[in-house]
């Protein structure tokens, strides 16, 4: 298999990369040189990461601070109205614990049907796998407007309608083929030959999977997790369309149905952003290692 | 023993994913008993509609102790979707609050029940307005019962017009045209208002387009002139380009930030224009000079869905609208009332607006343009923005404005 | 562990394996093959019947009377229809070009040697973890025309006047809406780029900048011709994603105004579900899926082209 291969060599490239960039002849030189292009990536960031700044400031402005032209840059000083606006909405905690099941939820599904499949696809000898890859990538740009009819008429005949299971497997519908692409590489990357070793010792399939496969994947189960999690966390069309009320909603709904009402209450949908965006960015920090790999993987060869 | 676990395992992903899928619709599906449960659906998702409807719902309950009401609300303009959805899959709710002009739509479609015999002996039903009860017709059968009326009106920054040397509200094209453009400067629009798709054009629009005595079937002559109208106000630069991606809260917003002189409006804003730091007053939509005095009519019908409780659901229905009930709900959301028994409830009288919108309603008229209202909506919303975005000409807009409403029409 | 004495107890080992794995590996993947048919399999049926019948929210379970072809002809001379194809066209084009081409830049500029380079690289990943809606709602405050700051910034630099009505002009909201898109876009690629620039050996740009060649040259026509295979398999993910975009588009204009944001999802959104047009809305979705599967058989030649 290539990727058994591509794996190591990847890796002697960076060391390569690495004895040569040690041995660059003067260090100490290019010292200032380097501290700048420090100082600009760091501008370039902040720059870039500007509207994210802009929402939380505006979060913490007054009406009038907000409305000021020219616009002031600081939230200062600090005005709490909007906050205490959002956070005395009665609806908001239910919205987040709608999200984080929904999120957990989303992950633990795809969790349990990608991780076998990606095993059987790498490792095992199954018919018809180009198949499965072809249809998993096809279905991975279905435009979940597109999907929201039918599943509406399947759901209410099975009464998954307005409940976490149908907005799990709805939001699961772009996570378990998104994952499956995903995993492919990272688990078909474990060597073959500690599969057929076990396979010697006389283990079985499920134990292979269960006792090498499993644990040696546990980065790429955790990538897999987290890009669920966030992206269950991101849906906005299941979550409005495959409910029936708002004690359902996850926040992405509640922060549209506020935009609806009003978008001109800027400090307020701002908090109210915040407040969706805040859980995304600490999972995302706290995973931001498998985040990174997962993204790196999917450009690689496998 | 290691084969058979293998596919043991195997076999219990399946299973879970399996029983996950069946487990879930039994326990969604229990509980049931004797006693009658009744599905709500409203639009009603902000204070202080939807805290009162709650309020009402347990009144009702704790005085009928057989019924349970589930409630689902969602967000206004919403309730066509989440109903078309309800109905098609079976999932029909018992009690539909909805939009009064969406009737014949419904009813077209079979999204709600004919409640004609229900309304023959009903005593209430003589105490309506007839452009309320107009509303609740299709094809010879009634689909709901009227709960209130609106109808637009304007609202006026009166220090941005005393300081203009205006002393009155503009009640004429003429004098909407020079009091919007006066009230032009300093980075203040003398005119807002909300187009954005889903903003109810024909709630819009329509009051221009029938005082120039005309109807939607001979619209490239009875919209001209107030297309005419609107590029004029825009050419002006009394129009802000913002419109074209407003809500209607948008533009009342814009308003109470002193970024707008006058605005479209309706009585739901007539408690936060209460409260602002400035002179506001009221007035109904500016009139053709000369033309046929014209406002349109909105408001709130309740009907009964398919979900097959029609009897318990009529009696909801019935308390609902009953004198003392539903005086209590429009006194909360101050919305209007179209009937005579409710003709003098105090809230109307003390409020500085509201008796201006019961004026507007007088002359409103229902939009009963049969089962193709979103598409007609939508061809309308179209005429204007192009002449606002200055795309067409209005004669241009006009035309096509007829070739896509007039086989709408028809439908 | 027992040493292997003679090969043909292997040969039956493997033998058995086979035989054992074929089944097994059955097993593994039938959850998600079920899956696959059950949420998208069905919906793809479904979609394909609205479309050939009329269908409305009455005759929704039962299935409508059969058009034929009528709902794709319908589409097809819809004025509007054709607009949305060519604004998710323009939509999508402009998306890649600058999602990919701003990634690549910042790629190759965090893949300097400088202290918390690779620490900064992934931050720009914040922006693209964040909820479209979030995303989608802080532009259009960035985007207004009085109190935005993307107004004063260009009204102080004198580049406009300052009054750009961004997402209701009819010229600028398509644009507007794409640099939104745009900026979610650009995290992914950044970290994308880094590892494929990671993966040129730099021994490559040591021999070409003993050459002589500089940093821009080498940039040029040592790095982009090496991450070709990177490159295309970066925009068929782009050009997947962007065509369905729909939440960026919904939270900020609803595909207006006067339709020049509407892009094919949400002009099949509003068919289904603000004119109940279910066989035009089905018929929209179909021609998206088409397109779709073109890109991603295009994907599946160019990676298996990689692979070989």
């Amino acid at each position: 298999m290539t990727s058994t291969l591509a794996r190591p060599a990847v890796a002697e490239n960076l060391r390569t990369n690495e004895r040569f960039r040690s041995k660059g002849k003067t260090a100490r030189k290019q010292e200032p040189r380097r501290w700048l292009l420090t100082l600009i990536g760091l501008l370039l960031l902040l720059i870039f990461l500007f509207p994210i700044y802009w929402m939380i400031a505006t979060s913490f402005k007054s009406e009038a601070q907000a409305f000021s032209s020219p616009p002031r840059l600081f939230p200062w000083p600090i005005d709490l109205t909007a906050w205490h606006t959002a956070l005395s909405d009665p609806s908001l905690g239910r919205y987040l614990v709608n999200s984080l099941i929904l999120g957990f939820g989303t992950a633990i599904f795809t969790l349990a049907l990608a991780a076998p499949a990606a095993y059987a696809l790498t490792h095992l000898k199954v018919a018809a796998k180009g198949v499965v890859l072809a249809v998993s990538l096809t279905s991975l740009m279905f435009p979940a407007v597109m999907l929201v009819m039918p599943l509406y008429q399947v759901f209410a005949q099975t009464h998954l309608l307005n409940s976490y299971l149908g907005l799990i497997l709805a939001n699961s519908t772009l996570t378990v083929p998104f994952s499956l692409l995903l995993m492919r590489p990272l688990i078909s990357a474990i060597p073959h030959e500690l599969v057929e070793a076990a396979q010697l010792d006389g283990a079985s399939m499920w134990g292979v999977f269960w006792r090498i496969i499993l644990p040696l994947a546990r980065p790429a189960l955790a990538t897999t997790a987290v890009f669920a999690f966030l992206m269950s966390w991101g849906d906005l069309v299941f979550a409005i369309s495959l409910t029936s009320s708002n004690t359902m909603w996850p926040i992405t709904a509640g922060l549209w149905n506020a935009i609806g009402q009003n978008v001109t209450n800027w400090p307020q949908l701002t908090a109210m952003a915040t407040i969706a965006l805040l859980p995304t960015a600490v999972v995302f920090l706290l995973a931001q290692r498998f985040v990174v790999s997962g993204l790196a993987s999917s450009g690689l060869k496998d | 023993m290691k084969k058979q676990s293998a596919r043991l395992a195997a076999g219990a992903t399946l299973v879970v994913a399996l029983a996950a899928l069946t487990g879930c619709s039994a326990s969604a599906s229990g509980g049931g008993s004797s006693s009658v449960t009744l599905n709500i659906l409203d639009e009603f998702t902000t204070a202080p509609a939807s805290p009162k409807l709650n309020e009402l719902i347990k009144t009702y309950e704790s005085a009928n102790p057989g019924v349970k009401i589930v409630r689902t609300s969602v967000p206004q303009g919403q309730g066509v979707t989440k109903l078309t959805q309800g109905v098609s899959t079976g999932n029909a709710p018992d009690v539909v609050f909805f939009d009064s002009p969406n009737t014949q739509q419904y009813a077209a479609q079979g999204l709600v029940e004919n409640l004609n015999s229900k309304v023959a002996g009903w005593a209430t039903k003589s105490e309506y307005y007839k452009g309320a009860w107009d509303s609740t017709q299709y094809s010879g059968g009634t689909y709901g019962v009227p709960l209130y009326s609106d109808a637009p009106g304007i609202y006026v920054n009166q220090d941005m017009l005393t300081a203009a040397g205006i002393s009155k509200v503009p009640s004429t094209w003429t004098e909407l045209r020079t009091d919007a453009k006066a009230l032009t400067k300093n980075g203040v629009s003398g005119l807002c208002f909300g187009t954005t798709p889903g903003a109810a054009a024909d709630y819009l629009f329509m009051p221009y387009i029938w005082q120039s005595g005309g109807s939607l079937n001979t619209v490239a002559t009875s919209a001209l002139p107030s297309l005419q109208l609107f590029q004029a106000l825009k050419a002006d630069g009394s129009i802000p380009q913002d419109v074209l991606n407003w809500t209607w809260q948008d533009a009342f917003t814009a308003f109470q930030n002193k970024s707008c002189g006058i605005v479209f409006g309706g009585p739901w804003n007539a408690g936060d224009a209460a409260k602002l730091p400035f002179k506001v007053a009221a007035g109904i939509p500016p009139q053709k000079d000369g033309g046929t005095k014209a406002s349109v009519l909105g408001g709130y019908n309740v009907g009964t869905g398919k979900g097959g409780n029609v009897d318990a659901a009529w009696k909801f229905i019935d308390w609902f609208t009953s004198k003392k009930v539903l005086a209590s709900y429009l006194e909360a959301t101050t919305q209007l009332p179209n009937r005579k028994d409710l003709a003098d409830l105090s809230f109307v009288k003390s409020s500085p607006f509201l008796p201006t919108f019961v004026k507007s309603i007088s002359i409103g008229k229902p939009r009963t343009f049969g089962a193709q209202l979103p598409q007609i909506d939508s061809a309308i919303m179209s005429m204007f923005q192009s002449v606002l975005a200055g795309k067409l000409s209005p004669t241009e807009a006009a035309k096509q404005g007829e070739s896509a409403i007039g086989p709408l029409l028809s439908k | 562990m027992t040493p292997i004495t003679s090969a043909a107890p292997i040969r039956a080992n493997v033998r058995r394996l086979r035989r054992h794995g074929r089944l097994t590996g059955i097993l593994f993947l039938a959850p998600v093959v079920l899956f696959l048919v059950g949420a998208l399999g069905y919906p793809i049926f479904v979609n394909v019947r609205f479309s050939f019948t009329s269908t409305t929210a009455g005759t929704l379970l039962s299935g409508g009377p059969w058009v034929g072809l009528a709902n794709y002809t319908a589409v097809f001379t819809d004025p509007k229809f054709l607009e949305s194809a060519g604004n998710t066209v323009v939509f999508t084009v402009m998306s890649i070009v600058f999602q990919l081409g701003l990634g690549l830049l910042l790629a190759a500029f965090y893949n300097q040697r400088f202290p918390g380079a690779t620490r900064m690289s992934s931050l720009y990943l914040l922006a693209w973890a964040a909820p479209v809606v979030a995303t989608g709602a802080v532009f259009r405050w960035l985007y207004d025309r009085q109190y935005g700051v993307i107004n004063w910034l260009l009204g102080m630099l004198h580049l406009t006047d300052g009054h750009t009505a961004w997402l209701s002009d009819t010229q600028f909201a398509l644009g507007a809406v794409t640099v939104a898109n745009i900026w979610t876009g650009v995290p992914f690629y950044v970290t994308f780029f880094l590892a494929a620039l990671k993966n040129i050996p730099e021994q490559v740009h040591e021999a070409a900048s003993m050459d002589g060649a500089g940093a821009i040259r080498r940039f040029v026509s040592i790095t982009v011709p090496m991450l070709r295979p990177p490159l295309l398999i970066g925009g068929v993910f782009g050009i997947i994603f962007t065509l369905k975009a729909f939440d960026m588009i919904w939270i900020m204009t609803r595909g207006g105004p006067l339709g020049s944001t509407e892009t094919l999802s949400t002009y099949g959104y509003n068919q289904f579900f603000t004119f109940f047009q279910f066989g035009a809305g089905a018929a929209v979705m179909n021609v998206l899926l088409v397109v779709m599967i073109i890109v991603a058989a295009i994907y599946l030649r160019v990676s298996r082209g990689e692979e070989s």
